[in-house]
């Protein structure tokens, strides 16, 4: 099975570079590929599918291995079977979702990408606690679902329609203080020792 | 169109879906089986025994022009350069690709692209994504809050900016950071650093949903739900897609809202 993008795997293996493919050999799996294409272009047959499985899978001959691999709900077992392998080595047990239980234990995040280093020294890793989320305390709101968020549309907050709020025009804020590299040159007087 | 398209080459582009099984449109495959040649790149036996059987013999893969270690963006433009060589030999090609054809999918604009600044009749049909299978399977509707897409690696390293109140997709998180092809797979060492990015907007026990839409009729979708904090621990499969939920309500723009009509 090999791997592309766009949100699916690709079980193809198509040897021989932009060759036609319709050339190849009868396979074990020919048969439940037909079938397949068959219940693709065909919306009846789909339809006879969809509505009797097991009807549809006896009247096209299929295998017991590949009856039971379409019954499975598997896609890798499917995959597999029309790679024509058996069905004791298609089986995959499915993947188990790890425990959603106690508090998840912040992940090991190692080191960034380190920046070059210019100008003061840089500020270690965020090593402790994790950035901090959005969301503390109160559990995440959902979606809107149903009912839209209660926007106040009959007594809006207040807006401030013609002065804006209350803009500090005056003296800047603040700042805090930024580092300061300054060195401080301590002298040091030493009397002459021998003059009294 | 068609009538267009007999008198010199002309590409017209199709999709198969995710499923072949249920996903191809009628419209994709009366176009199939009108079409000199079907250039396909398709991800299933399936699909592939569907196009053997509509043009055999004239029915060719791009597959091929993927290789180990080979930079991807090489692959598609040799594949747009083989579909535009069959346009200029005068055929109509179908040119038949998994999902949607013109979501992720480089060679099927280019092609038209190209084709139609040379002068050939070219189109696309639409056809189903991973997306569309998502919004199903996980009950998403992206008109609810919006929904943000983005591929996982050009989330990962530009800077995209989150809305946490909308939903969040990223696409192709089992080829994060990788712009070549592997056969045997792919290393995710990068997942770490997506991880920290995601912490940055969203809480550690925020639940997100690996998905990946089933292949085959009958079958289920893969959809693991997991905290945030544990992405790193998951396995995942090229076809892997990552869901995100909104995390928290929109925010009003109370500005706004006054000069908004009301009367519905």
């Amino acid at each position: 099975m090999t791997s592309d993008v766009k949100g699916k795997v690709m079980t193809t293996k198509v040897k021989g570079k932009t060759k036609a493919t319709g050339a190849k050999g009868e396979t074990k799996a020919t048969k439940l590929k037909e079938f397949l294409s068959n219940l693709a272009t065909d919306a009846r047959k789909l339809g006879e599918f969809l509505h009797g499985p097991e009807a549809a899978m006896s009247a096209a001959n299929l295998s017991e291995a590949d009856k039971t691999a379409l019954r499975s709900g598997v896609s890798g077992m499917v995959a597999a079977r029309l790679a024509g392998m058996p069905l004791d080595q298609a089986f995959q047990p499915p993947f188990q979702p790890p425990h959603i239980g106690p508090p998840p234990q912040p992940p090991h995040i190692g080191p960034l990408p380190q920046p070059p280093h210019i100008g003061p020294l840089p500020q270690p890793p965020h090593i402790g606690p994790l950035p901090q989320p959005p969301h503390i305390g109160p559990l995440p709101q959902p979606p809107h679902i149903g009912q839209p968020p209660a926007w106040h549309i009959g007594q809006p907050p207040a807006w401030h329609i013609g002065l804006p709020p209350a803009w500090h025009i005056g003296l800047p804020p603040q700042l805090p203080s930024v580092p300061q590299f300054v060195v401080y040159y301590v002298v040091v007087y030493y009397p002459q020792q021998g003059t009294a | 169109m068609i009538s267009e398209a007999n008198t010199a080459g002309s590409l017209v582009v199709v999709g198969t879906g995710i499923r072949t099984v249920g996903h191809l449109t009628m419209e994709a495959l009366a176009w199939m089986q009108r079409a000199d040649e079907i250039i396909h790149l398709v991800a299933d036996p399936v699909a592939e025994a569907l196009i053997a059987g509509l043009k055999p013999g004239k029915e060719f893969t791009l597959q091929n022009f993927y290789g180990e270690g080979k930079p991807r963006a090489e692959s598609y433009n040799e594949m747009t350069e083989f579909i535009l060589s069959r346009v200029r030999a005068g055929v109509l090609v179908c040119g038949a690709f998994y999902g949607h054809p013109g979501v992720f999918a480089y060679p099927p604009h280019e092609s038209i692209r190209r084709a139609r600044a040379e002068g050939y009749a070219a189109w696309m049909l639409p056809g189903i994504s991973a997306e569309d299978c998502l919004f199903a399977d996980l009950g998403v509707d992206p008109g609810t809050g919006g929904c943000q897409s983005y591929e996982a690696t050009d989330f990962l390293i530009n800077r995209r900016i989150i809305d946490p109140s909308s939903h969040l997709i990223l696409w192709q998180i089992g080829v994060l950071g990788h712009w070549t092809y592997r056969q045997s797979g792919y290393d995710l060492r990068s997942l770490p650093i997506l991880l920290y990015k995601l912490l940055e907007h969203y809480p550690p026990t925020h639940e997100i949903v690996v998905y990946e839409a089933p292949l085959f009729p009958g079958c289920a979708p893969a959809i693991t739900r997991i905290a945030l904090a544990q992405l790193a621990s998951v396995p995942f499969s090229a076809g892997s897609t990552l869901y995100v939920p909104p995390a928290r309500a929109a925010n009003p723009d109370y500005n706004v809202l006054p000069y908004v009509s009301t009367n519905c």
